[in-house]
This record gives structure tokens, C-alpha cells and sequence, in this order.
């Protein structure tokens, strides 16, 4: 179990180190399936001018 | 995720727009999940897309301005009016993403000030230079105006079918501002104008700030008084979106 969460953590850190920071130019990402969004955005691009609270989530 | 519905609700004519993206790859299980939740704000599905940002786990979040640079990031919860009121308070127009020939200069500068109409004018005029380069530019500019006038103008037109005319107002009054001496404008001035003395609107500003009222005070009533104020609301104040709404939350209360 220890070594499951050590390990755990060693992915994350290691990922946060390249994760997209303040700054950054956020990557461009298509829609597959969208519901609510603004008429006729396929991709994030498509939300310039406005500013986007983006979360990144799962259900659980 | 109720407090992403509200600052979805508070701010979406401001120019915040909320986007949940997630790489669940049943999108009919996502979309029992939207149904389900009533969930009203943007979902998109996007494979890979921990990968695609380099999240570090979940959830995460992301503010992006209006050139598409990352503002901001921390737990969903971070998001509050503080955090919004100061990205709206350094908003602006997006800048053109490529420079313009010298002759677009005026109208590139009117887009980048929000003068929309008298940008697409700019450009409109440019549009039969003798100049290849110009004459690409110039259409380039008028696209990314023309698009921006449009999608105005679908948010305009939900607003109206769904019956938000406090939402509609605001919206039309911008418009009419930023796009200055164009058609539109006029048709947005003269519509405004007409829902600022109507009946309806003032009836729908009134439903909205009484429903704001009780909405609070709800879990403090007794179920047979919050289930009472909320029907005299969805009564005096039928044929608008916040009465509706009311209706709705009266029917849970008996549940």
C-alpha cells in the first residue's frame, strides 16, 4: 500500500512539472461531444474573446 | 458544482464562459449524467484530454483568457466572484492573432478597442484593394468581425426565446455600442430601447430579484411556507423564465 502511494506521488510530481502553467498558451483541443456550449464551437480555439474557466473533471 | 452553475448564471453575459471538459468515452452516459445534474453549463468530451493539458489529477482548473493564455489554475473550488471580478476587470478585446497590412492598421485598431462596427467598415472597404495581400487581410478581419457579430447575435436570440429579457437588455445595449453605425446596431438600439419601456421586461426584472430574494431564505422556511412563497412567485409572475423556475423548485419541496 505504501509503495502504491509513493508511487502515486512520484506520477504526480512528475507530471506537474510540465503541466500548463500561468502563461502558457493553452492547447488547442477538438470537441468530440459537446452539450451547452457557445453556437458553433467545435474546439477551444472557438472560445477567443471570451475568458474560460476550464475544469477538467471525471464523474464519480 | 452547483457554485460553477452559478457564477455560470452571473457572468455568462460578461464574457465568462464555463467548459467542463472530460475524456469519459460514454457520451450517453454523459449525457444522462447532464440531464440528470440539470446541468447548464458547457460540456465538452475530449479524448486524452488529462494528456492534452498535462493535468496533475483531478480535478483541476483552468482560467484562459481571451487570447487562449492560461490565467490561472487550482482546485475547482478556487473559483469564486473575487477570482472573476478581477479577470473581467483586466478584460479586453482579443488581440488579432497575425499582424495586418499598413492599411488595415485603423481597423485593426477598432477591433482591438471593441469598435466593432466601425472595424467591419474598415475592412468592408478593403475588401476590393488593388492589392492581393490587403484585399486577404481585409477579408480576414471582416471574417473574424462578421463572426463575432453572429455568435452576438445567437446569444441575443436564446435570451429571447427563453424569455431572459433582463439577460437581453444588457446585451442588446453592448451591441448597439460596439457595433456602432452597422444595421445591427440600429436593430439592437431599437429593440432595446422598446424592452426597456415594456411591460414585460420590468416584469421579468421583478420576478428575477423576488425569486433572488426568497431563494436564500428557503432552507430557513418551513417546507409549507418555502413551497408558498414559491408558488405565489411562479403565480404573479407567469409567462417569465424565473417563474418557471420557481414552479420547478416549489414541486421539489413537496418531494
Amino acid at each position: 500500500m505504501k509503495a502504491l502511494v509513493l508511487f502515486a506521488l512520484l506520477a504526480l510530481g512528475c507530471s506537474a512539472a510540465s503541466a500548463m502553467e500561468k502563461g502558457d498558451e493553452a492547447p488547442n483541443f477538438k470537441f468530440e461531444h459537446s452539450w451547452n456550449t457557445l453556437p458553433g464551437a467545435k474546439q477551444l480555439t472557438d472560445y477567443r474573446g471570451k475568458i474560460v474557466f476550464l475544469e477538467i473533471w471525471k464523474i464519480h | 458544482m452547483p457554485h460553477l452553475v452559478e457564477v455560470n448564471e452571473k457572468y455568462r453575459d460578461k464574457g465568462i464562459e464555463i467548459l467542463m471538459a472530460t475524456d469519459v468515452d460514454q457520451a450517453p452516459a454523459l449525457e444522462k449524467f447532464i440531464a440528470e445534474k440539470n446541468l447548464h453549463v458547457g460540456v465538452v468530451r475530449v479524448p486524452d484530454v488529462y494528456k492534452l493539458v498535462k493535468a496533475s489529477g483531478y480535478p483541476t482548473s483552468y482560467g484562459i483568457d481571451v487570447d487562449g493564455k492560461c490565467i490561472w489554475r487550482g482546485h475547482p473550488q478556487g473559483l469564486n466572484d473575487n477570482l472573476v471580478e478581477g479577470w473581467l476587470k483586466d478584460m479586453r478585446a482579443p488581440k488579432l492573432p497575425r499582424k495586418l497590412s499598413d492599411e488595415l492598421a485603423r481597423a485593426a485598431a477598432d477591433y482591438e478597442s471593441q469598435k466593432y462596427g466601425k472595424a467591419l467598415e474598415g475592412a468592408q472597404k478593403l475588401l476590393k484593394h488593388k492589392t492581393e495581400q490587403v484585399r486577404a487581410d481585409a477579408q480576414y478581419l471582416y471574417d473574424i468581425v462578421v463572426g463575432r457579430l453572429w455568435m452576438n447575435q445567437e446569444a441575443a436570440k436564446i435570451h429571447r426565446e427563453a424569455g431572459f429579457l433582463d439577460k437581453l437588455l444588457p446585451l442588446l445595449e453592448q451591441d448597439a455600442e460596439q457595433f456602432e453605425d452597422n444595421d445591427w446596431a440600429k436593430d439592437c438600439a431599437k429593440e432595446a430601447k422598446k424592452l426597456k419601456g415594456s411591460k414585460e421586461y420590468k416584469k421579468c426584472v421583478d420576478a428575477r430579484d423576488e425569486l433572488a430574494k426568497v431563494k436564500p431564505e428557503l432552507e430557513k422556511m418551513k417546507p409549507k411556507d418555502a413551497r408558498k412563497s414559491l408558488e405565489k412567485i411562479a403565480k404573479d409572475f407567469k409567462g417569465t423564465p424565473y417563474a418557471d423556475e420557481a414552479a420547478k423548485l416549489a414541486e421539489a419541496v413537496k418531494e
